[in-house]
């Protein structure tokens, strides 16, 4: 499988050296999903200001093994603020997104429109939250890209309306698009996306596929006395909760803790306890 | 995209012409007084006979005088629509089409519909052409309604007889507007920059008037006479107008380009 998007020891820092980015690398193979997940100021809408060029970075970017800003035909990108120009009727919009962009598939646009039941004819300005968020991410999913890059493609919208854009997204998979998107909604990452990069501090502290989450990794509760069995295997996360202490592990390290006794609980992380156990761990230390 | 610039700016260019054609039909409503003004001077000019009364009368007469091969109906419009009304709003009117280009889509963050699918050089040549080309054609459009003013009131004048201004209008035209849509670029919001452009509108012709700051009038340009006097004697004054004009381009593109969204 070729890479789609490939970054490599990317580095942001904004005004008064605040590092927003440290040396952050990942790949996104073509024909996948990929969902960039993280706290609040983790850094994940500047990562992808950094792939449309929008910021200056330090480090390597490649879309299809080549500059970003040099093949933007094959790039859609939805950005954070779902950017409308609020005074033109939806219609409008959709045909200065058709003159704008030789990309852009006016026809696809009609039948998301129709399906999600946006009138052509209002004025942006009067649509709701979740009816602008819609309209961007058709404007953005209706461009016959290669690369689809959404920032929190469905803030705002209802369950339903939510449901079904990340049905169209998931048919631009079937198509052998690639999507690289991020998100805060776990649930729904973990129904849409192939892989999974979590970021925390400008760090990636895992990037890899949501079934070897649940094949690989286990989150174990042990008495803070049997914390030192554990010095001789590398543990992904450690913290407090509920009066024991939580560690996230690999399985292969963990079958290698003679006395088994000693955990308490051991659970198969879903990809929420999973993203929980590895923030909480750089947030709570012990 | 040029499509999209146009479409935004349509509603202001309909606006102007509206304006344009109500004063122009408003300015003949002066037509008569001024042709009694216009005599009144000459008269005044051979009655008067103390030497220095004479000498003011003589640079009257200069006043009145319509220059050889001006029609007096092309004089009327050149003097009363071209220089006392329609130039004073070229600058206002660039002002108004070039500062909302580029900040008014940074404030409403509607930038990246842009950036994620042009590059930043074509966003700014095509935002700066789009804007000027409207410009000039509402310039264009305001140097005929003059003399159309004048033909719906019954003063034979040939349509396209400012064409001349036209040509000062367009290089004072381009000046201010690179100067504004620079400001745009390097500003942040749009209405600071809107109330101090207009201070600027107002001040620097005022300011002008002392024998320092002389290089800041552009007034000339923006009244359209100069050509019909002295058409090509300010030929370096009007090339560095035009440097300036492509600096402040080339200035925006460069800024633009490395801006950070």
């Amino acid at each position: 499988m070729n890479t789609a998007l490939e970054i490599k020891n990317l580095k942001k820092n904004y005004r008064k050296n605040i590092d927003v980015l440290k040396g952050i690398s990942l790949s996104v193979q073509e024909g996948t999903t990929h969902a960039l997940l993280g706290p609040n100021g983790a850094g994940k809408t500047t990562l992808l200001k950094c792939v449309m060029d929008f910021v200056r970075y330090s480090g390597d970017i490649r879309a299809f093994s080549k500059k970003p800003g040099d093949i933007k035909e094959r790039i859609a990108y939805v950005s954070e603020e779902k950017a409308l120009y609020r005074n033109m009727s939806v219609i409008k919009f959709l045909k200065i997104c058709e003159r704008i962009s030789p990309a852009f598939n006016m026809g696809r646009a009609a039948e998301y429109i129709s399906n999600f039941s946006i009138p052509v004819n209002k004025k942006i300005s009067t649509l709701s939250t979740g009816q602008c968020t819609t309209l961007s991410m058709i404007s953005g999913l209706s461009q016959d890209a290669d690369l689809f890059l959404f920032d929190e493609p469905t803030h705002g919208m209802d369950p339903v309306s939510r449901v079904m854009m990340m049905d169209k997204i998931r048919e631009r998979i079937i198509d052998g698009k690639t999507v690289f998107y991020t998100s805060h909604i776990i649930p729904e990452v973990e129904q849409t996306a192939d892989s999974v990069s979590i970021i925390h501090g400008g760090q990636i502290l895992f990037s890899g596929l949501i079934d070897d989450i649940k094949e690989k990794y286990s989150i174990v509760y042990i008495n803070s006395e049997c914390l030192k069995e554990f010095d001789r295997i590398p543990l992904i996360s450690k913290y407090n909760e509920r009066g024991a202490i939580a560690l996230l592990v690999e399985n292969v390290e963990l079958y290698k803790i003679a006395d088994q006794s000693i955990v308490i609980q051991k659970i198969t992380p879903s990809l929420e306890d999973f993203f929980m156990a590895l923030i909480r761990g750089m947030t709570n230390v012990l | 995209m040029f499509y999209k610039e146009l479409n935004q700016l349509k509603t202001v260019i309909v606006i102007f012409i509206l304006v344009f054609f109500a004063l122009s039909l408003t300015m003949m409503a002066f037509k008569p007084m001024y042709d009694d003004l216009v005599k009144l001077y000459s008269k005044s000019a051979s009655e008067l006979s103390s030497t220095s009364m004479e000498a003011m009368a003589e640079s009257m007469k200069d006043i009145a005088k319509v220059p050889e091969g001006v029609s007096e109906n092309v004089w009327f419009v050149a003097t009363q629509w071209n220089g006392k009304n329609f130039g004073q709003f070229i600058p206002l009117m660039a002002l108004i089409f070039a500062l909302p280009m580029i900040c008014r889509e940074r404030e409403k963050k509607t930038l990246s519909i842009l950036l994620s699918r042009v590059s930043r050089k074509n966003i700014i040549t095509v935002k700066y052409l789009a804007g000027l080309s409207s410009l000039l054609f509402v310039i264009l459009i305001g140097n005929i309604t003059g003399p159309l003013a004048m033909n719906l009131f019954g003063y034979g004048t040939n349509l396209f007889g400012g064409m001349y201004a036209f040509l000062n209008q367009t290089v004072a035209g381009t000046f201010v507007f690179s100067l504004f849509f620079l400001i745009s670029v390097i500003s942040g919001e749009i209405l600071k920059p809107m109330i101090l452009g207009i201070i600027a509108v107002i001040a620097v012709p005022i300011i002008s008037v002392f024998s320092w700051a002389s290089f800041l009038n552009i007034y000339e340009y923006l009244s359209g006479i100069k050509t019909l006097l002295m058409f090509g004697s300010e030929s370096v004054y009007t090339a560095v107008l035009l440097v300036l004009s492509a600096m402040s381009f080339l200035l925006s593109l460069t800024i633009f380009e490395r801006e950070e969204f």
